[in-house]
């Protein structure tokens, strides 16, 4: 026997045809108007001596892990 | 804090291995965050690998050696992990999935979108995680294969990461 799924996912009910469109726009807008600077500025970035070739960014993966922490050891609060 | 070993083990281990293979996605993109930078939370790793089929093997061999299982399109790979099957998931470009008991995840991918290895390669940072040196894709080519790969996903991200460089580097240039 196969059963299908007809129930419309979350992302399907909130992501509607409205919203859709309005976050179409949106990234079109972004394109137009902020992406070349949004360029610019990830060169800037790339070029910033906290990413010269062999810096430390073993925090990086530390950050990462003491947030992975907060929640895992999250409790319900009754 | 520690962090898991088998992430440091394997950022090490494929080093040490002689595997070729860039940091890419948004692992790669956090590896260039500032200091002072919004980190992004992502759950896996991401790698490129050239598509050569022997330093796929060499790959396989270094996730298996650490206990990552390895998967790919829903199903384990099958056995053997000889050069045979690598050369039908490199011809393929199969995205492979290593994944720890510990719950670290590694995706093994061939393609970044506008972007060959070779070229990402060419343009890599080598930044030090624990006393290892791990070549992470630049920062630009990540930027712009995520622009063409195009999901909702992608886009979101983009927008919210120039919004983080504004803030951060906008600021800096307006002190100046």
């Amino acid at each position: 026997v196969t059963t299908v799924d007809t129930k419309p996912s979350i992302a399907d009910e909130i992501f509607d045809e409205e919203l859709y469109l309005l976050a179409e726009k949106a990234w079109e807008d972004f394109l137009e108007h902020e992406y070349a600077d949004y360029l610019r500025l990830v060169e800037k970035l790339e070029a910033h001596p906290e990413n010269r070739d062999g810096a430390d960014k073993t925090w990086v993966l530390r950050s990462q892990q003491a947030w992975r922490e907060m929640f895992r050891r999250a409790v319900q609060v009754p | 804090v520690d962090i898991p070993a088998s992430y440091v083990a394997l950022l090490h281990a494929l080093t040490r291995g002689q595997v070729q293979f860039l940091v890419m996605g948004v692992a790669g993109v956090n590896f260039h965050a500032s200091l002072s930078q919004t980190l992004f939370v992502t759950e896996d790793l991401d790698l490129l690998l050239p598509p050569d089929p022997a330093n796929t093997v060499r790959a396989w061999q270094v996730c298996e050696s650490l206990e990552f299982v390895l998967t790919s399109a829903g199903g384990r790979l099958e056995e053997p992990l000889d050069l045979e099957l690598a050369e039908r998931v490199v011809e393929r470009r199969a995205a492979v999935r290593a994944i720890h008991p510990d719950g670290a995840k590694a995706d093994l991918s061939y393609l970044m979108a506008g972007c060959g290895f070779a070229e990402a390669w060419e343009g890599r940072k080598s930044f030090m995680i624990e006393g290892a040196a791990v070549p992470v894709a630049a920062l630009g080519a990540i930027v712009r294969s995520k622009r063409l790969a195009g999901r909702k996903k992608d886009q979101l991200f983009l927008v919210s990461h120039a919004e983080i460089l504004r803030e951060l580097l906008g600021a800096e240039e307006e002190e100046r």
